[in-house]
């Protein structure tokens, strides 16, 4: 297996849409709990919206890293598989 | 717009609303990871398996989302298609096209050989057929 199997156009691609929608959706829920946050004046409240939101942008970064990680694994069977069509 | 734009966004906002939907399906086990930070019991041993819950309910929630939006989507492609072949005239083309060739099967006799027995196995199967005679 050869370097552009790994980065060809459309595993970049897909790399680039995937990391600046995670970001939107990451700035969507720390807006979100920044909103709520400033809605709440107690304090135990505000500490459990900060974990909820710390666990939340935690969980959005392993979603994230598992759908590239499973759309390069899919790009670099592809090309294989293409690969091995052609030289056979 | 352009359709391919239209396309392209409607992309995008997919994906976007399908990561709110994996934010979304984690708020449960976000919800019990904040009682125990509150609580003072944030330690790597309650923090792992909650965190692969999360990620476990966050993918499903992906999935369901992703199966809920392309149906959605293939309805509206579906529909789309169709409208435009009935704009341009295709329905009718279609329907010409079918007439016409009832017709022409009904023109042609039941019992009429096929002319060109040489190249298809129906006619290997005739001439078999008559050698066996």
């Amino acid at each position: 297996m050869s370097w552009p199997d790994w980065t060809g156009s459309e595993n970049l691609k897909a790399i680039a849409r995937h990391t600046v929608l995670c970001t939107a959706a990451i700035l969507s829920f720390m807006w979100i709990a920044f909103l709520v946050r400033v809605g709440l004046s107690p304090s135990l409240l505000k500490s459990f919206i900060e974990a909820l939101e710390q666990f939340l942008l935690a969980v959005l970064f392993l979603v994230f890293v598992f759908h590239i990680g499973y759309d390069m694994w899919k790009e670099i069977k592809r090309n294989v598989h293409s690969s091995q069509i052609i030289f056979s | 717009m352009s359709t391919l734009a239209k396309s392209s966004f409607r992309d995008e906002t997919k994906l976007y609303l399908l990561y709110m939907a994996a934010g979304i399906g984690a708020i449960p086990a976000g919800i019990c990871y904040a009682l125990l930070a509150v609580a003072g019991w944030e330690r790597w041993w309650n923090v792992l398996p909650l965190l692969a819950l999360g990620l476990g309910s966050g993918l499903f929630v992906w999935k369901f989302a992703e199966k809920r939006f392309n149906a959605g989507v293939s309805t509206v492609v579906v529909a789309q298609t169709y409208s435009e072949a009935y704009t341009f005239g295709l329905r009718e083309a279609g329907a010409i096209a079918t007439a016409t060739s009832l017709i022409m099967l009904y023109q042609q006799p039941s019992n009429q050989q096929p002319s060109n027995q040489g190249n298809s196995y129906q006619g290997e199967a005739l001439t078999a057929s008559h050698a066996a005679r």
